[in-house]
């Protein structure tokens, strides 16, 4: 942790806005990331990270500053995420009948900075597969190279049970993949067979 | 054939020993189904692993004071709106009991009437004998205390006072959080 840092997360703690909106800065990208892998659109991560940071800022006085500040808001974020898709049944809505995100700021170095569309979807179609709490174990182990133990501070889990939810997410995820393959796969193989009839 | 402990074996968390690792391996040679199953997670874990971090339009922090501010007046006015609630019931409960204990009055408001300016006049000359017993309190202090004395208590009690101040607010500060 930087000067700077520690010295915002301090007046911050004294309840100073122009401290925590520096802290806002410097976060908002892990935290807006977990929330758009988790939700899957631009929009729904914008509310959820500005929520997560709203939620951080009233609940400043209950943080233990013996435990790592990003720590702290991205458990925030994956718990809000988490309830906000078991409240809206995510899983249920058929994502592929929505349009692919695109993300509020569409300059050039956007599209480079995200992948292109097709792995966008590609991603967010094997997230989909999973259920809220193992797709937050995954985000936090892909994109964050976060450790077991960190997975299960976040998540408030224990280690084995983030073993066994990854261990499925896993499986789930190659399985969805490989189905996929097979289903892009197929139109190719019609179209090559109905030239040669 | 049982494919489950290879499956096991190929998205373990635990990492793989030689020997684990080698009989993966020759299933793996053999079984077209894990075979697939596995390039399928190489295939996964590479995607994953490539995919950069999301990033929110510009101006996020800013839209963030923004939504503060609101969130703030938003709890504000949730908070008023809560007091008045209270204060009004409060104050229907109070005329509630006034109006059940008026009730029995209610009948003859002439003897109401007569009730409430016997109270008054009780509490007047109630205050009225303090006053006398203060004022003859005072006469006897100033006559038996010296002028000196009585500067040096009010002295040592106006700081009495300013310290009472002071710590009730220190006490009432947000608490210091030491890292």
């Amino acid at each position: 942790m930087s000067a700077n840092e520690s010295l915002w997360l301090d007046q911050a703690l004294h309840g100073d806005p122009q401290a925590f909106a520096q802290l806002v800065e410097l976060y908002q990208r892990p935290v807006f990331n977990l929330c758009y892998r988790m939700l899957g659109t631009a929009e729904d991560a914008e509310d959820a990270s500005q929520e997560t940071f709203l939620r951080a800022y009233r609940s400043m006085r209950r943080y233990d500053t013996s435990r790592s500040f990003i720590t702290w808001l991205l458990s925030i974020a994956a718990h809000y995420c988490i309830d906000q898709m078991r409240r809206r049944r995510y899983p249920v809505i058929s994502i592929e009948d929505l349009p692919v995100p695109d993300l509020p700021d569409h300059s050039p170095g956007m599209e480079a900075k995200l992948g292109n569309k097709q792995e966008r979807e590609r991603i967010r179609s094997l997230l989909k597969s999973l259920d809220p709490t193992d797709r937050a174990a995954v985000v936090l182990y892909y994109w964050y190279d976060y450790s077991y133990d960190e997975i299960g501070q976040t998540l408030s889990l224990t280690i084995p049970a983030i073993k066994s939810r990854l261990h499925r997410a896993r499986k789930t995820m190659a399985e969805s993949w490989k189905e996929n393959e097979h289903k892009v796969e197929l139109p190719g193989r019609l179209a090559h067979e109905s030239q040669t009839v | 054939m049982n494919h489950k402990p290879f499956e096991d074996l190929l998205f373990t968390s635990d990492g793989l020993t030689n020997a684990e690792r080698t009989i993966l391996h020759e299933h793996l040679d053999i079984c077209e189904d894990c075979r697939s199953l596995s390039h399928a997670w190489e295939h996964v874990a590479i995607e994953m692993r490539t995919s950069p971090l999301a990033e929110p339009a510009p101006g996020f922090t800013k839209r963030w004071q923004i939504r503060l501010v609101a969130d703030m007046a938003r709890r504000h006015r949730r908070q008023s709106l809560l007091m008045l609630t209270f204060s009004i019931l409060g104050a229907s409960l109070l005329v509630g009991a006034l109006v059940i204990l008026s009730l029995p009055l209610a009948g003859s408001p002439l003897a109401l009437g007569m009730a409430w300016l016997s109270r008054v006049s009780i509490l007047l000359s109630a205050a009225s004998v303090t006053q006398d017993i203060l004022a003859t309190l005072l006469k006897m202090l100033a006559n038996t205390i010296s002028p000196l004395w009585l500067v040096l208590v009010l002295g040592v009690g106006s700081l009495a006072a300013v310290l009472w101040a002071a710590s009730l607010r220190v006490l009432l500060l947000p608490r210091r959080v030491t890292k």
